[in-house]
């Protein structure tokens, strides 16, 4: 399924979903003008991003991925998003008192607030609020952003970040292929990866990743992303009813896609 | 004149056709999300504020 049409049953309100939809407040965001940097960030190349969260801004999860129209249903779909959407509600639940546990799950400091902080979209669409948004020509896209943050590192004649020039790669990147119907359960694990010297197995549901809670395979991103790498993560998997722990092992040049 | 006025059509029309697709889109999408019933398009303060009122978690979703 491609984003286009798994975004149109999200919208529809797919039967699904629609009882878990019915739990949450529901906002669709089409235009990034003055999006709050400091709250939402994720792969701004992305056609489609969920954020779960409390109305105190705490985020419980996130939900889609970074991947071509062509390879959208490597990493999302009805199944995996309804799941996604009741492990949040999960945690919802059982705030304030889980609130330790969501603790990496929180934005990180960021030198711009909001898209327009960035000179090449303030030269094009002002400050927030200063013109009216109608029509595209006004209308700030996602992907705009993160082509502002490349090209402001390139004006700089700075060296582009690896996390800025691959920013958030997919699990297959380290050897885990993930079934997009399911949270986090490995459907693949690529022989002579890091992930497979870990000891990942076909099945094993990831539950939390550095102690946070996954509901998503954007979630297990968001860890990766923003790892300082070369490191060692700490996984909790469910493998055959048992908790086990497992290293997930981040090389320093682990962004890198495979030959 | 009418050269001028050839040219200008020339010249903006496929900017107009190009534009045209994604504000189109971007209509029916609010069409279709206000249909749907229970989606605040665009409106986070809003949803923030519902959010807090109901006691509901909130979803947000970027498109």
């Amino acid at each position: 399924m491609d984003c286009q049409s798994f975004d149109e049953q999200v919208v529809r309100r797919d039967p699904k979903v629609q009882k878990l939809l019915d739990q949450f407040v529901c906002v669709r965001i089409v235009q990034a003008n003055g999006m709050d940097l400091t709250l939402f960030q994720f792969d701004y190349d992305l056609t489609f991003a969920a954020f779960m969260l409390n109305a105190d801004r705490t985020i419980y999860g996130r939900y889609a991925s970074r991947t071509g129209r062509r390879q959208a249903s490597q990493a999302t779909g009805i199944e995996s998003f309804g799941k996604a959407l009741e492990a949040a509600l999960e945690i919802h639940k059982g705030y304030p008192a889980n609130k330790p546990s969501l603790l990496g799950k929180q934005p990180l400091p960021v030198s711009r607030k909001v898209p327009e902080d960035y000179p090449s979209l303030a030269a094009k669409f002002g400050r927030p609020g200063e013109r009216p948004v109608v029509g595209d020509r006004n209308c700030i896209h996602c992907h705009q952003i993160s082509q502002a943050q490349k090209r402001e590192h390139e004006g700089a004649k700075r060296d582009m970040p690896l996390a800025l020039k691959l920013p958030y790669p997919m699990p297959e990147v380290f050897g885990l292929g993930l079934d997009p119907k399911q949270k986090a359960r490995v459907s693949r694990v690529r022989d002579d990866t890091t992930a497979a010297r870990d000891g990942f197995k076909v099945g094993d549901d990831i539950l939390t990743l550095e102690g946070q809670p996954i509901l998503s395979i954007a979630d297990i991103q968001w860890v990766t992303h923003n790892a300082i790498a070369p490191t060692k993560l700490k996984a909790d998997v469910l493998r055959a009813g048992k908790r086990i722990t497992l290293p997930l092992t981040l090389a320093a040049d682990w962004r890198k896609p495979p030959k | 004149m009418k050269r001028l006025v050839f040219l200008a059509v020339a010249i903006l029309a496929p900017a107009t056709t190009l534009a045209q697709p994604r504000d189109n889109l971007l209509t029916a999408d609010r069409a279709e999300a206000v249909a749907a019933g229970s989606w605040i398009y665009n409106d986070l303060p809003r949803g923030f504020a519902e959010a807090a009122r109901t006691g509901k978690p909130m979803l947000v979703v970027f498109r």
